[in-house]
């Protein structure tokens, strides 16, 4: 009698849940996947995404880890994969640290593409880069030689160390630290805040104890820059601590206006994914294969080249990094 | 096991053994899930994402059965984990550079040692607690992994490393089963006969039981305590091995958070954190269903979050409810005694 009862809930319990079945179409499906959830540059980045969506009528999902962890991107490549999608797009914490699962996905007829943060040239078939990263390298050294009237201690307060993009990036501002008229300035750290709100914000708070003499700080990532930010300004040390790097106008409106970070950068993170996404439902389609050489349509944004990473693999570019400053943050802070 | 217990109650008799009761749990799970997603939530998919969700933690959780059965806990097992896989990855990678299975035997000699300083304080300073000493040995291989590697990651292993391990697979009756799956499973036959068919064994559950009782009688109960968290040290070293083949690559913050859902998974198979209790079949059971949720939840939601909090519930459901039932037996039980008493 009471195993009969229990089984009938059970059984009550299980119709109720499926009540509404709901089944995939046939349209491209593509899995997006960032470096972690709630960073406003990934809703940006999603933001994209809905507005390629609406032009091509794919459908996608989204989703990263909380803590911007490696196994937790991998647990969502295996839902994808296991989802059937047609199309994984990934910006990575470890460039390493994804290949194999994304040869997995490759091996059942996935095309993978890498935007913001890329994968390793095995695990991918095209990566979007935002910038030249070579220009994104430079315009932060020059940004903040002029900030600190050219000579003084700079440190690096940067995300994650197996972060590609990071590290290509801040390779170029040694490169570019190495010409004569930097020769006062000393690059003295580059510190790691993991794209993590309170570590970035103990990692800063740890740059001005260690250095008193600080002068200014480069942070190339948009939760650095602004726990950074706050950071310095929790400080009081407004105006003694420079501050430019990557940051978002939603987030770092206000630094800017005081003063604390007089002017960054950042190229527009909808059009990332807007790019991203057209690439992905390139390679699905077959129209491009993504090698270098050939082009695709990219909506509003036009014709994309492909071209040699140097790395094994091939890329394409978004645009070029945009300088906000007190005058002009107003009119981009509400977009993204 | 749990033991025999006395049919109280009205919970339906075969539900009260929680084997049964994950076994009936597992069955639901699926058959909702499925019915969702009949084309991706199926047997052969949820073999294949047993990769993901039940071998590093499942290794993980066969250590620490051994512990909690003591009355004891770690919780620096993924700190364990972290530690030998950043050794591995290091020594293969360093310089000359050692043959590849060196290193992974020294990843298991580090996972060996950390258990042994585990065991040597536990069993040294009774006056501390358990949690207290592997809270601070978590932080304290933690921070190794991380002088070593420092913010960077380390790997570029052997191909066959994550092509055959990691990712590779073995037909059986038509199926593509992971290989890393078979290695767990191979794992539960000899631990059930360890753990509840041989003396040791069943002298860990006397003395996770009574410690005092048991130490009176002649069982040596620090020995035990050793071989406990030795063999947790060592097994997450194991569940090392196996994460690494997955990613490939090591950062000092691998595995973070992963002695939660051991521990978890532990307490939903039939442990206790008072020890004296746990039971082989139910830690595999629990891995099952764990993985079987969190798969379910991971296609349906697509959260990470989600993923947590539905083991939370999980855990609230099955350990809380029988907990609370009883008291409120036993509570029944008293009161009718005391009317027998002022009636008499």
């Amino acid at each position: 009698m009471k195993k009969t009862l229990s089984l009938l809930l059970a059984a009550a319990l299980l119709f109720t849940l499926t009540a509404a079945v709901v089944q995939a179409e046939d349209a491209i499906s593509i899995g997006v996947v960032y470096k972690q959830s709630g960073n406003p540059f990934f809703e940006a980045g999603v933001k994209g995404f809905e507005e390629a969506k609406g032009e091509l009528g794919f459908t996608f999902e989204h989703n990263g880890p909380a803590d911007s962890s490696n196994e937790g991107q991998i647990q969502i490549i295996e839902g994808y994969i296991q989802k059937g999608v047609d199309a994984i797009a990934i910006s990575a914490n470890d460039a390493a640290g994804v290949v194999s699962v994304l040869q997995s996905a490759k091996e059942k007829g996935i095309k993978v593409v890498s935007w913001d943060s890329k994968v390793n040239a095995e695990g991918r078939d095209l990566n979007i880069d935002p910038s030249v990263a070579q220009n994104i390298g430079r315009v932060q050294i020059e940004e903040i030689a002029k900030q600190i009237g050219g000579e003084g201690q700079i440190a690096i307060l940067s995300a994650g160390a197996t972060m590609d993009n990071q590290n290509t990036w801040i390779s170029y501002m040694k490169e570019e630290l190495k010409k004569p008229e930097y020769a006062k300035i000393e690059l003295v750290t580059t510190v790691y805040g993991d794209d993590l709100t309170d570590k970035s914000y103990q990692e800063m708070q740890g740059l001005i104890n260690s250095y008193p003499d600080l002068k200014g700080v480069i942070s190339p990532t948009t939760v650095g820059i602004a726990a950074a930010a706050t950071c310095i300004k929790d400080n009081g040390l407004t105006g003694k601590i420079k501050l430019t790097g990557l940051g978002l106008p939603s987030e770092m409106a206000d630094y800017i206006k005081d003063g604390t970070c007089e002017a960054m950068f950042l190229w527009n993170p909808i059009d990332l994914g807007y790019t991203a996404a057209y690439a992905s439902v390139a390679l699905v389609k077959g129209t491009i294969t993504g090698a270098a050489g050939e082009s695709f349509e990219a909506g509003r944004l036009g014709k994309k080249e492909i071209m040699d990473a140097g790395d094994g693999g091939t890329f394409t570019l978004v645009g070029d990094p945009f300088r906000f400053t007190a005058e002009n943050i107003d009119d981009w802070k509400d977009v993204y | 096991m749990t033991g025999a217990q006395k049919p109280t109650g009205r919970i339906p008799g075969f539900l009260r053994r929680r084997e049964w009761l994950l076994a009936v749990l597992i069955v639901i799970v699926y058959f909702v899930f499925n019915s969702q997603l009949p084309e991706s939530y199926t047997v052969v998919n949820l073999l294949n994402q047993s990769r993901v969700y039940m071998v590093d933690v499942g290794f993980m959780a066969v250590g620490m059965l051994m512990v909690l059965i003591l009355g004891d806990i770690d919780i620096s097992v993924a700190s364990i984990a972290a530690l030998a896989s950043t050794v591995m990855a290091v020594t293969y990678n360093a310089g000359q550079g050692l043959p590849f299975l060196v290193s992974v035997g020294l990843m298991l000699l580090v996972g060996l040692v950390c258990g042994l300083i585990n065991g040597l304080l536990v069993t040294r300073f009774h006056e501390l607690f358990p949690m207290i000493i592997t809270l601070a040995t978590q932080t304290l291989y933690r921070g190794i992994a991380y002088i070593i590697l420092k913010d960077q990651s380390a790997g570029s292993f052997p191909s066959w490393f994550s092509k055959d391990l990691g990712y590779g697979s073995v037909r059986i009756l038509g199926v593509e089963v992971p290989l890393m799956l078979i290695c767990i499973l191979a794992v539960f036959p000899l631990y059930y006969l360890w753990i509840h068919r041989t003396a040791p064994g069943r002298r860990m559950f006397a003395a996770g039981t009574n410690i005092t009782a048991s130490r009176y009688s002649g069982v040596r109960t620090d020995r035990l305590k050793m071989t406990a968290f030795v063999f947790n040290g060592v097994m997450a070293a194991v569940a090392g091995i196996f994460l690494c083949s997955r990613t490939g690559s090591v950062k000092y913050t691998i595995a973070a958070g992963f002695e939660m859902q051991a521990i978890a998974v532990a307490i939903l198979g039939g442990a206790s954190t008072s020890g004296g209790r746990g039971s082989v079949v139910g830690l595999l059971l629990a891995l099952v269903l764990m993985t079987a949720l969190k798969n379910g939840l991971m296609l349906l939601y697509n959260d990470a979050f989600i993923l947590n909090l539905s083991i939370g519930l999980m855990l609230i459901l099955i350990v809380l409810v029988p907990n609370l039932w009883n008291m409120y037996r036993s509570m029944r039980t008293l009161r009718r005694q005391r009317l027998a008493i002022s009636k008499s």
